[in-house]
């Protein structure tokens, strides 16, 4: 406490040392600040005109003493135990900000970078295989159409007047083209006519569809074979009333729920045994008597010798197409029948001699000849139309039956009417009149029909 | 006197000629054989499925759609009985291949596949 004494008496007597001019400074600094105070006292007494002036050392005071406690303010930024939990969060997002980068998408130019189309070249080679393939397989297609063609064209010039007969032609007796008549890539037909007895036979060579791609790799699954079917339309009085089925056993089933007449006619099953004939096949016939005549020694031997190719064999009187896809309602118009006689045959077309083939075809016109021969004794002939008129009554019952219903449904439909005119009624009386009547007509309705009879005593 | 035995003689004679009896028996190529029935349905399935392709993949953009028409138009050709008009073959086509271009000129982006 002594010490601090000596330098408040020793600051009194400075004004004789050396460092007079420091104190000059120090005294000018007092000098300023004394103005200061006297200003401050007097400004009341000469008005505001001079008050922004003390305003500005009140500032000029107040910064002072701000920066005092700014200094105070920022000490706690010193002291680490505030920053405890930022130091962590600020590391975590500088470790993981790389990861989110997300680059964004600018349109690649177009010929910058081939390599990333990979999926448009993939799709247009597929489509030129696919091109490829349809031009083989359609000259394959053709070639074998063609190949069967020419194998065949004498042997059907020799059995038809015509050939090949496209309907186009306004004369007909002028001789066919001689040609296939292509309706798809894989479907050829020839139309031969002219010849005695018979109308007119149609040739369809259904091929595989060696050109669509799709198709032919769903045969690797499920195979297939080129077809060829033969259809005879007989004229009316050339063939007897007969119905019979020779077919292979997958495909007789098949066929005995497709067809019309072979779902109505043949129902008997016969061994084949019994006839010589391979047992893969079914035998479905009607006439038992027609069978045997068909199956004669020659057919039996093609049947034998060509059991992979024959797929089936279907002579009918009463042949008219596929059944109604709708079974709701049962058919009650009596089908359009033709006599029809339809082979269809498996064609191996790997082998290139169409001999096989040709022998087939004269099969085909034996088995007309033989037909148009065939006469039913009596009694088949009897049985036969016995079958014919139950099949007409069958559909004439139908016909009936829906006939009524319809009527049926007319006479509900106008007693509806009839009420709903009665409930409309506006007037008590009328209403009551009306229902008088309609109870009159029912009852007279329900009493049996009497005859007054007088009996005369 | 007027030629009429020269007619009846060539109405005679033409009744005799093997042509004209044979002609008794000519029909002509029914249009529409009763095999017709076996039709193949795939040409009008694919080429419903072309138009349905081409038009998701014009309307939603969608590339592998596009593509998928011009498949379908295609196998529809492929299959086409010859004697279906050619104006609906080439709808289909046109309408599938404008449905590629359409999406490539919207955004030349590779196609991303549907999977």
């Amino acid at each position: 406490i002594i010490f601090s004494f000596i330098p408040s008496l020793y600051s009194t007597n400075t004004e004789d040392n050396e460092f007079a001019e420091f104190e000059d400074f120090d005294e000018d600094v007092e000098e300023t600040r004394p103005e200061l105070k006297q200003q401050d006292s007097s400004p009341q007494t000469e008005g505001d005109a001079q008050s922004p002036k003390s305003q500005t050392e009140d500032d000029t005071a107040e910064e002072e003493e701000a920066i005092v406690e700014d200094d105070d303010e920022f000490e706690h930024l010193q002291d680490s135990d505030e920053f405890e939990g930022l130091d962590q969060k600020s590391n975590a997002k500088g470790k993981t900000e790389p990861e989110t980068l997300t680059i964004t998408k600018i349109p690649h130019h177009l010929r910058t970078n081939w390599d990333s189309y990979y999926l448009e070249i993939l799709m247009l080679s597929g489509l030129a295989v696919y091109f490829l393939n349809f031009l083989a397989g359609k000259s394959k297609n053709h070639r074998i159409a063609q190949s069967w063609l020419n194998a065949h064209k004498k042997l059907l010039s020799d059995n038809f007047a015509i050939v090949g007969d496209d309907g186009q032609g306004t004369d007909i007796t002028e001789p066919g083209s001689n040609e296939l008549l292509k309706e798809s890539e894989n479907v050829y037909s020839l139309w031969c006519t002219g010849r005695v007895g018979c109308e007119g036979m149609l040739v369809t060579l259904r091929l595989l569809k060696r050109h669509d791609l799709v198709t032919s790799l769903a045969r690797i699954f499920k195979p297939q074979q080129d077809q060829l079917t033969i259809r005879i339309n007989m004229d009316a009085n050339e063939m007897d009333s007969f119905v019979l089925l020779i077919a292979n056993k997958k495909l007789s089933t098949r066929l005995q729920k497709d067809m019309n007449d072979l779902s109505l006619y043949s129902t008997e099953k016969k061994n084949p045994e019994k006839y010589e004939i391979p047992t893969s096949f079914t035998l479905m016939s009607e006439i038992g008597e027609a069978t045997a005549a068909v199956l004669d020694r020659r057919m039996v031997a093609a049947l034998n010798n060509h059991e992979k190719s024959i797929s089936y064999i279907h002579i009918s009187d009463q042949y008219s197409g596929q059944k109604q896809q709708d079974d709701t309602q049962p058919q009650a118009v009596v089908p359009q029948t033709k006599k029809v006689l339809i082979f269809c045959f498996n064609l191996d077309s790997e082998t290139k001699d169409m001999n096989e083939v040709q022998k087939l075809m004269t099969v085909v016109l034996n088995c007309l000849d033989k037909v148009k021969r065939i006469r039913l004794s009596k009694e088949a002939k009897m049985k036969a139309d016995k079958n014919r008129a139950r099949v007409e009554e069958k559909f004439h019952k139908a016909a009936h039956a829906q006939r009524q219903e319809a009527a049926q449904a007319r006479r509900d439909e106008k007693r509806r009417a009839e009420k709903e005119r009665i409930m409309n009624e506006g007037d008590p009386e009328k209403q009551r009149k009306l229902e008088e009547k309609e109870n009159r007509k029912e009852a007279r309705k329900r009493v049996p029909k009497m005859k007054m009879m007088k009996v005369k005593a | 006197m007027p030629n009429y035995t020269f007619l009846a003689f060539c109405m005679l004679y033409l009744v005799f000629t093997p042509y004209f009896q044979l002609a008794l028996f000519f029909r002509r190529y029914p249009k529409a054989p009763a095999n017709s029935v076996v039709d193949d349905p795939t040409p009008d399935y694919m080429n419903l499925l072309g138009m349905v392709f081409s038009m998701c993949g014009l309307m939603l953009k969608m590339k592998w759609c596009a593509w998928a028409a011009v498949y379908c138009a295609f196998i529809s050709f492929a299959n086409s009985r010859s004697s279906e008009d050619t104006k609906q073959m080439l709808s289909s086509f046109m309408l599938s291949i404008s449905a590629v271009v359409m999406s490539y000129l919207q955004n030349p982006q590779p196609m991303s596949p549907p999977w």
